[in-house]
């Protein structure tokens, strides 16, 4: 349960960032004149694949896990790896200055805020913690080890990381969008 | 120079493999189990306390921690390395919990993730095309720290899968 849990939640991290940066959720309708400004568009093509994705392989990852007779631990962390590497690397070209893709809706792709460097600022923070896990040592007093630093640092990074999502959201360019 | 790197990558190899080598497949510990199982289990069954019993420890599984232990002190008075028992370091155990600080903070990250969750619904205005996802996410994270509070606590194979 631990293990389906945590990779879940990696997954879930990846699946709503590509739909952030790729601006795959709903988007207010260009025709102001027939509908009102709230109404959505159905959810898109590319986001509808893109949900059966990570479903499947969701399904198929703990499929693979179940049915073997053993639990392949090697692949596990494998999984888990890429896929928040992937997370990591995405959200990196959003925060760094070469500007490879449009950052907010209707902004153009040079339009970036000072606060989009947080998630660069974020990503080191998250590779610095996990790198900890390297450094396997015997525990302090029996009680703290590298795997216990690594979940203690997480907490704060967590927060960090929500006042970005919770920022990033806030940008005037949303409000324009749906305007 | 070849034969330089060699060695490195040999000595790196056997570094490895003395690492991975663990204190649960030693004799010292196995028989340190074995005449425990054999005493205290079977001829004469202690009842463990209580916070024990709630999360599970067998008298097998007291006698492992207890052998483990004492191992261990005898490892470091030698000077010799600490060794792994079934995959782990040897942890203090308190109130049942296998590795306490491990569960601590697993519980720590539930609290930060819920209190993150009620930022975003706080601050982010209800109409945001992204606000449902962070939501979602917030309570798959919070279920994934449960897990992992769950796991640190006990971590056996049966509460694992």
């Amino acid at each position: 349960m631990d293990y389906f849990s945590a990779a879940l939640a990696i997954l879930y991290a990846l699946y709503y960032t590509v739909i952030r940066l790729f601006h795959l959720y709903p988007q207010p309708t260009q025709t102001r004149l027939t509908l009102p400004s709230n109404n959505l568009k159905s959810p898109s093509l590319v986001k509808n694949i893109w949900s059966l994705f990570c479903i499947m392989a969701y399904l198929a990852h703990i499929s693979y896990l179940t049915l073997l007779p053993r639990f392949d631990y090697t692949y596990n962390m494998a999984f888990n790896l890429i896929l928040g590497l992937t997370h990591n690397a995405l959200w990196l070209i959003y925060s760094l200055p070469i500007s490879l893709i449009r950052r907010f809706p209707s902004q153009p792709k040079s339009y970036r805020p000072p606060f989009v460097i947080n998630a660069a600022v974020f990503v080191v923070l998250t590779t610095g913690a996990t790198a900890l896990e390297l450094f396997d040592f015997p525990p302090w007093a029996n009680i703290i080890d590298a795997h216990a630093l690594w979940h203690l640092s997480t907490a704060p990074i967590a927060l960090f990381w929500y006042d970005f999502l919770v920022e990033d959201a806030l940008d005037h360019s949303w409000r324009d969008q749906r305007a | 120079m070849m034969a330089s790197k060699a060695r490195i990558i040999l000595s790196a190899a056997l570094v490895g493999v003395t690492l991975a080598s663990s204190g649960d497949r030693s004799p010292i510990f196995q028989i340190c189990v074995d005449s425990c199982s054999t005493n205290r289990c079977r001829t004469q069954p202690v009842v463990l306390p209580l916070a024990l019993r709630l999360t599970r420890w067998s008298c097998t599984d007291d006698c492992r921690y207890t052998c483990m232990h004492e191992v261990t002190s005898r490892d470091v008075e030698r000077g010799a390395m600490v060794q792994q028992y079934y995959g782990k370091w040897p942890f203090s155990r308190f109130a049942g919990m296998q590795e306490p600080a491990s569960v601590a903070f697993s519980v720590l990250n539930l609290w930060s993730y819920a209190q993150g969750a009620r930022r975003v619904q706080k601050r982010v205005p209800s109409n945001h095309p992204m606000k449902v996802h962070y939501l979602v996410w917030s309570c798959i994270s919070i279920n994934a720290w449960f897990w992992s509070s769950v796991f640190h606590t006990r971590g056996k194979s049966h509460l694992n899968i």
